[in-house]
């Protein structure tokens, strides 16, 4: 029995080793023909090593490169360097994912006489690589949801709506507004009109630095959704920065009454409800004396 | 049937449109309601859509034409009972109905009419 180290490394030995080389490796020499193919390179096609002697490398491996200014031997062999990438190699009508290495061989003298190029199957690295996407995109959707899920109930939180009168809702804004929170907060104010009966809603937006014309236009948007619940909506804290925006815009302010502070919109509201009393009970006395004297007449 | 219901509460029509009124009984609607406003001296007409899911744009339309008709004809037309989800759908569809008076529901709407004048000064005819 022979010891690893009594072997000679001699050309028999050395193609063992090759032939036992689980990736795939072949040798051509400058005009493409196969000098030398180990069985895992030919297996990959198909074939055996003996099919492949003195045939073309373009015949048995066919990828999109062969036979371009592409060809992986021709640029390492005539520019001298070590050439690797990524392609498709066709075989059978099938597309089978390679990663190849090609590098220029030499003679004794250093003369460049073939080429050595070696690959290996990669569709499982590929495999793997995507379903490790796939994870890491489900990830980040999921995560994106979280997210969302929060600036939902911040925007629940943000957006609070309160009654301070019988018949006045209140709905003080604070912060920044985009799109999305008017909209939620326009909901919700509709709602609690719905749910508390109230003629009017007062809009402070005190709190709010600053408009663009967009926010602007959601603020009296929300305005015409009121006036459809027949309600009216007073508008306050309008500090003069919001208020150029707001008259820059070509902006129908017809629905909305303006004051300046809350209090101010309180005063208006509570003032226009007394006059509403007022008027009913006027009305109810007018229909009594008006069946008081139908009765009379009886 | 028809799919809408008229009352009349001494001076005022209420007008009372049920789920998914067809264009046709719109227009018979628009004809009847104008024809007995003018008949018996009505001052005010209220228009309850409180059990429509949807208000399209011709329904929109032609009550924006009913409300000036009846202008014209010396009459209020308040529209009373619009559900949060359709008042979100109008906005959508950028319906504006701005010739139209709204009101929370037709006790509201009573109480507008009042406000508009109806039995103000010099006028309080109806009830006399």
């Amino acid at each position: 029995m022979e010891d690893l180290s009594e072997i000679k490394l001699d050309e028999g030995f050395l193609s063992e080793i090759i032939n036992a080389i689980t990736s795939g490796i072949f040798v051509t020499d400058l005009e493409n023909n196969i000098l030398m193919i180990n069985p895992a390179g030919a297996r990959m096609v198909g074939k055996s090593p003996g099919d492949c002697f003195d045939r073309k490398c373009y015949d048995i491996f066919d990828t999109p490169m062969c036979k371009s200014e592409q060809c992986t031997c021709k640029l390492s062999t005539s520019n001298n360097t070590v050439n690797h990438g990524e392609t498709m190699l066709r075989v059978d009508g099938r597309d089978i994912p390679i990663e190849f290495t090609s590098r220029p061989l030499r003679n004794h003298k250093g003369d460049i006489i073939g080429c050595v190029e070696n690959f290996i199957d990669i569709s499982e690295r590929l495999e793997k690589d995507r379903i490790i996407m796939e994870q890491k995109e489900g990830l980040l959707k999921k995560r994106e949801e979280d997210i969302r899920h929060l600036q939902d109930e911040i925007l629940e939180l943000s957006t609070p709506v309160i009654e301070v009168w019988d018949g006045i809702v209140a709905l003080p804004l604070v912060g920044t507004l985009d799109s999305h929170r008017a909209h939620t907060a326009m909901q919700r104010l509709l709602e609690s009109i719905e749910y508390t009966r109230s003629s009017f809603v007062i809009i402070d937006i005190t709190g709010v630095p600053t408009v663009d014309s967009e926010v602007a236009s959601h603020v009296l948007q929300t305005a015409g959704a009121v006036r459809l619940m027949g309600c009216e909506t007073i508008l306050t804290g309008v500090g003069p920065h919001i208020a150029r925006v707001i008259s820059e815009g070509d902006v129908d302010l017809d629905n909305i009454i303006v004051r300046a502070r809350m209090t101010d919109g309180l005063h208006y509201a509570i003032g226009k409800l007394a006059e509403r009393k007022e008027s009913m009970n006027r009305v109810a006395s007018l229909i009594e004396i008006g069946s008081s004297q139908a009765e009379y007449k009886k | 049937m028809e799919p809408f219901s008229v009352f009349s509460l001494g001076d005022i029509l209420l007008v009372s449109i049920e789920e998914e009124i067809d264009d046709f009984s719109v227009q018979v609607l628009l004809d009847k309601v104008s024809e007995t406003v003018s008949r018996q001296e009505l001052y005010g007409v209220i228009v309850d859509l409180q059990s429509l899911e949807v208000v399209d744009s011709f329904l929109a339309d032609h009550l924006q034409q009913l409300a000036r008709t009846l202008k014209l004809q010396d009459a209020t037309m308040v529209i009373a009972g619009l559900a949060v989800p359709v008042v979100m759908t109008l906005l959508d569809f950028g319906i504006k109905l701005p010739d139209l008076t709204f009101a929370l529901d037709v006790e509201q709407a009573l109480l507008r009419l009042q406000e508009q004048g109806a039995y103000g000064e010099g006028n309080n005819g109806p009830l006399q």
